[in-house]
């Protein structure tokens, strides 16, 4: 088992799938559920991941 | 407090409460699934609460909504409020409004055909009108409706 502060890393192809999935995701929310709320939330963690991809610290 | 305070705090709760009813009479009126007249109740629930009015007189007035759809509502009305000034996009707004893929978005971005700015310390976003050129630079013939075009527009 690694250690607990160990960096865990991903490619820049996985952050991008990853986002892309989150934002879908937060798209189908806000359209067929409704729910804003859960939708902001998960634009926030796509926010975060493409300031990683664009190459922010 | 002093009688002037309770009085204007008074004032404050009946103002609040006045326009909470309006609002929820304008979202009963156009019926439940109407986004905006929901937008505007959110909102007079978050200034009643402010005016000191609890969850529980807040879901009275209303008919007995419930405590939990009032923090809801609540909880609905805060999130919406833009950490974003207004002009700026958050990078998965600008993502949609550029109609363009993640990945080529980021290409871009990486590339340096367009640049972020961080209006609050940690926070990246991007200029609607930056948004727009890289959209047209990059899509040209792309049909509007690919690009998500209302946000876009002067807030």
């Amino acid at each position: 088992m690694s250690p607990a502060e160990r960096r865990i890393c991903f490619n820049l192809d996985e952050l991008i799938n990853m986002a892309g999935d989150l934002m879908r995701i937060a798209d189908d929310l806000r359209t067929h559920a409704v729910e804003d709320v859960d939708a902001r939330l998960i634009d926030m963690v796509a926010d975060q991941l493409l300031a990683r991809a664009f190459g922010a610290d | 407090m002093t009688w002037m305070r309770a009085t204007e705090d008074g004032a404050t709760r009946e103002e609040a409460k006045a326009k909470l009813l309006e609002a929820e009479e304008e979202y009963q009126r156009a019926r439940a699934d109407d986004y905006v007249t929901r937008l505007i109740r959110d909102e007079a629930m978050v200034e009643a609460h402010r005016a000191g009015l609890s969850s529980r007189e807040i879901s009275d007035l209303l008919g007995g909504i419930g405590q939990p759809n009032v923090v809801r509502a609540r909880r609905r009305a805060t999130t919406r409020r833009e950490v974003i000034p207004g002009g700026l996009l958050s990078p998965s707004d600008a993502v949609r409004a550029s109609g363009l893929r993640p990945k080529e978005f980021i290409s871009a971005v990486r590339e340096g055909q367009i640049r972020s700015v961080e209006p609050v310390p940690g926070v990246l976003a991007f200029r609607s009108e930056d948004v727009r050129g890289l959209s047209l630079e990059m899509r040209p013939a792309a049909d509007e409706s690919s690009r998500a075009s209302h946000l876009l527009q002067p807030r």
